[in-house]
């Protein structure tokens, strides 16, 4: 079957369970969540939300890692869950993913080529050492990395920044359509970020690679992003086109958000916000809005039914004031 | 020390002592020779990166100069009135915690008992300074300051884990100004918070300020923090002072070429011009360059440079940076 | 292979430089020499009574004396040694290599089977294994020998290891590193052999030394109560004749004495090297010898 998208995130639900053998609460780390990346050109869409938003889970789901409780994931057209041997090793290759502390995205005791030469060799991107090789320091060029500099080295022998080009260069070596890269920059240096960020701009430009940009930090995601989806305990509340979302927001999370960025310019000052002193509890069983207890906007209505997603202004925004 | 300076360091070259088994009594240089003078009601930031010292620093103005962090030389003089007295004097602690000065750190766990009650925290409070204490009359004193600070009453029969993170580094910003201290350091208080509870505790803490007219020392990574609260920068790099400024300057008039490439490294949402970054090459603390710190990844970079340490001079009024090279920032 | 030749050759720098590790090793050399090597010269079962001069004290011709049976000390030692370690490493290892087994199932298929496998184990901790041990022990007395008794122990001990192995494996799981592993195309073999070891190695080898001071503990406790396999030679039943006898009130501490000190000082080798082992295999250790050394 035919479709527009390389991945389709539809309706995708994960309810988590925590407790003992018999009594457990559940609750939704992600509540039907829709997202979609497309075929025929190379996009970065970041999905933007707060510690305890679901991103991780939800990015991790992408990846295949953990299986929805509901809906499906599909790439190519085809259900990530159901497929096996040949094709999920082409999934794999196809979908890789960055993480966010690079030193704890390998084992200390480990030389980071193993995981280079590993990589190539389980996928079958090069027959002998030699290719491998080859193929490793075209991959580390790209990423601005001397291969020399890598050879024999342990993880602790690099700077943050060094490492996780490192990870981005394993993962580009099968030449993937799709980068997860579940906030790459948070664990770096401010003013090392940019080289981090311009490679991912680069992989579009020059490789036509798509890019699921996972961060809590608007500022970055402006920066390198074509879509942007928010995403509030477990529901994406606004998803558009940057420009859209960012400069003329309409979901009123995404206004407090975007109110709430510390601008470093000491001439654009905060202004005087919306004191919350509700002990924000139990926000993840409300049965309306999630974000009802904080909203400057809200109704009745929004306590007891959950919005429905709609389109207003070429972007979903997830919202009754919208309705 | 003229009338309004309520804290000087001077020369303060701190170290931390290590002894794996290669470096064995090596030392981290985490300060360098670090002088300059805190004034009253000011609000002061410290900005840098991993490795430039400004947690130390924050440490060692509040004289918790525990080991293997090491005092080499230097001190810290506060002066509150007529009375003087150093960090290095052993009544220091008793004196002045929470009393004169106060410390928010980074996260409330090492402040808060899990095992006691909020307002049991603020009896805890009381008792470390006072002999005796009347319940009743400081729970009522202990309400009114909880008001004050627009949190609710529950809070103070719960406990911590009863809490969001929000609410709990609020708890340990209405403990540190219980006692109305007049100096406060808070080491990235907001760093594990959400950006929206960020921005009303940051809020919050410009509020007493405003109020009590104290002293607030914030030290943070976040540069976009710095814009927003404070009124006067220090930028340090690996463990010097590299620019001090009124924190308008810093931003709009900057004159080193690190707080340079941090400052165009920043994206800002609205802006779609590409950004550089700094060269990335790790600092050494345990041997530190030779001559400027800043200089193996400097683009101005010369072998006087090289050879020689700048000296922190005063450009303009108020406004002192590091650098041989400043003139062509 | 290169790399296990500069392991091995690692190993070996540092028993050189851990002072106690290396006195341990030595003794538990010795102790495994004169239980597997000496005990097979006897000239004579030393378990059969009148094979030599009764309640002889040690001399030349008896290095550790004789007993009131007229057994020779140093040769019943040799085989009560061998026994008591036989005992000792079959009782550990079985049970240490059933449980994590086990616990590494349900650490990492999760859901029902681990629930079971839990729920299973937790009951079985629950139970005091020392009365399981003395009923048993009583009600197939007649049965029980090195085999039975070294069986027997590792099958009652299974338990404990599960919930440690699947608490290590679950956070393992959790790990970064190990999703790393899986798009870089590392099956799960790989992924235990290369990554898990390095951080379950370690307490697995002082689980395992920890289950053999338990084993040869238990054997001597149940020998006293005469509920071991007394007509064998281990350490415990020696203790048992001895007491039997009442060696001590009649002077003859010579008997009593060897498999006291004999135990002790087995105890101490043991612990000595589990000290030495943790030390060395400590991944957080073994991460600072690594920053350290560069």
């Amino acid at each position: 079957m035919l479709s527009n998208y390389i991945l389709e995130v539809k309706n995708v639900t994960k309810i988590f369970r925590i407790g003992g053998l018999i009594f457990a609460t559940r609750f939704s780390a992600v509540d039907n969540v829709n997202i979609s990346l497309p075929k025929d050109y190379a996009e970065i869409v970041s999905l933007v939300g707060e510690s305890g938003s679901g991103k991780t889970t939800l990015a991790r789901m992408i990846l295949g890692i953990i299986k929805p409780t509901s809906g499906n994931i599909l790439y190519n057209g085809k259900d990530i869950f159901k497929i096996k041997g040949k094709e999920l090793k082409e999934f794999r290759k196809s979908v890789q993913p960055i993480f966010q502390n690079p030193y704890e995205s390998v084992s200390p005791f480990e030389k980071v080529y193993f995981y280079l030469i590993s990589t190539c060799l389980k996928y079958g991107l090069a027959n002998s050492k030699n290719d491998a090789d080859n193929l490793i320091n075209e991959t580390l060029n790209m990423v601005g990395l001397n291969p020399s500099y890598i050879k024999d080295k342990y993880p602790h022998e690099f700077s943050g920044g060094e490492l996780q080009r490192i990870m981005i260069a394993r993962a580009l070596l099968s030449r993937p359509r799709i980068l997860i890269a579940d906030e790459p920059v948070s664990m770096i240096d401010a003013s090392l970020r940019m080289e981090i960020l311009n490679i991912f701009l680069e992989l579009k430009k020059r490789f036509d690679m798509s890019v699921l940009y996972i961060t809590h930090d608007l500022a970055t995601s402006y920066y390198i992003s074509d879509k942007i989806a928010i995403m509030h305990r477990g529901n994406i509340v606004e998803y558009g086109s940057i420009d859209r979302v960012l400069n003329d927001p309409l979901h009123p999370y995404t206004k407090i958000l975007l109110e709430s960025i510390p601008v470093p310019d000491p001439d654009k000052k905060w202004k005087e916000g919306i004191s919350i002193s509700t002990l924000e509890i139990k926000e993840y069983e409300l049965l309306g809005c999630k974000f009802a207890f904080r909203c400057p906007f809200v109704k009745k209505n929004c306590y007891e039914k959950k919005p429905p997603d709609i389109i207003k202004d070429s972007r979903m925004v997830k919202c009754w004031l919208y309705y | 020390m003229n009338n309004s300076e309520i804290i000087t360091v001077n020369n303060i070259y701190a170290y931390y002592k290590t002894s794996t088994e290669k470096y064995s009594h090596g030392y981290i240089h985490a300060l360098d020779g670090i002088s300059f003078s805190i004034h009253n009601s000011e609000i002061l930031g410290i900005a840098g990166e991993s490795g430039c010292g400004k947690s130390t620093l924050i440490k060692v103005l509040y004289g918790l100069l525990d080991p293997p962090l090491t005092l080499i030389n230097g001190d810290v003089i506060y002066k509150f009135g007529k009375e003087e007295i150093s960090i290095k004097d052993k009544k220091f602690k008793r004196k002045c915690h929470w009393k004169l000065c106060s410390y928010i750190p980074q996260s409330s766990m090492g402040i808060l008992n899990p095992t006691m009650r909020i307002k049991d925290h603020f009896f805890e409070v009381l008792k470390a300074h006072h002999k005796y204490i009347d319940k009743k009359e400081q729970y009522e004193n202990i309400i009114k300051h909880i008001q004050h600070l627009g949190l609710p009453i529950e809070v103070l029969t719960s406990f911590p884990h009863q809490l969001s993170g929000g609410m709990k580094q609020r708890i340990v910003i209405a403990l540190a100004t219980f006692l109305k201290p007049k100096v406060i350091f808070a080491d990235e208080p907001t760093t594990a918070l959400d950006v929206i509870t960020q921005k009303e505790v940051l809020q919050l803490l410009l509020k007493i300020q405003k109020e009590s007219k104290n002293t607030i020392v914030l030290v943070t990574h976040d540069i976009g923090i710095h814009a927003q609260v404070t009124q006067k920068l220090i930028v340090m790099y690996a463990g010097k002072i590299v620019e001090y400024a009124p924190t308008r300057e810093i931003f709009k008039n900057f004159h080193h070429p690190y707080v340079k490439m941090l400052i165009e490294s920043l994206p800002i949402i609205g802006d779609k011009s590409i950004k550089q970054s700094m060269k990335s090459a790790p600092i050494s603390l345990i041997n530190p360059p030779s001559g400027c710190r800043f200089h193996p990844r400097c683009p101005l970079a010369d072998d006087k440079c090289k050879k020689e340490e700048p000296n922190l001079i005063e450009i303009l009024e108020d406004h002192y940076v590091s650098c041989f090279k400043w003139e062509l920032i | 292979m290169k790399d296990n030749i500069k392991y091995i050759k690692a190993f070996m720098k540092y028993i050189w430089r851990d002072k106690s590790f290396f006195i341990g090793l030595i003794m538990l050399t010795v102790f495994m020499m004169l239980a597997f090597v000496v005990s097979f010269l006897s000239p004579y079962d030393p378990r059969r009574w009148n094979t030599a001069p009764r309640e002889r004290p040690p001399s030349w011709e008896y290095p550790l004396g004789t007993t009131t049976l007229g057994q020779n000390l140093f040769w019943l030692l040799t085989w009560a040694l061998r026994n008591s370690l036989i005992i000792g490493f079959s009782g550990s290892l079985i049970g240490l290599i059933i449980g994590s087994i086990l616990g590494f199932i349900a650490g990492h298929k999760g859901g029902i089977i681990d629930r079971i496998i839990s729920n299973i184990a937790d009951i079985f901790i629950a139970i005091p294994i020392l009365m399981l041990i003395i009923l048993i022990g009583s009600l197939i007395k007649t049965q029980l020998n090195i085999t039975t008794l070294g069986v027997l122990f590792g099958v009652l001990t299974w338990s404990m290891p599960v919930r440690n192995v699947r608490s290590m494996i679950l956070s393992l799981r959790e790990q970064e590193f190990t999703y790393t592993d899986i798009f870089s195309g590392l099956n799960l073999l790989e992924i235990v052999y290369r990554h898990y070891l390095p951080f379950v190695i370690p307490w697995i080898s002082m689980a395992a030394i920890n289950r053999i001071f338990w084993a040869i503990g238990t054997e001597v406790t149940l020998a006293i109560f005469g509920l071991s396999a007394i007509d064998e030679a281990t350490l415990g039943t020696m203790l048992y004749w001895a007491l039997k006898y009442q060696a001590l009130l009649r002077g003859l501490y010579w008997w009593v004495l060897t498999p006291t000190i004999t135990l002790v000082l087995l105890f101490l080798s043991l612990y000595l090297i589990s000290v030495g082992l943790n030390t060395y295999l400590n991944p957080k250790a073994r991460l600072q010898r690594m920053i350290g050394g560069k």
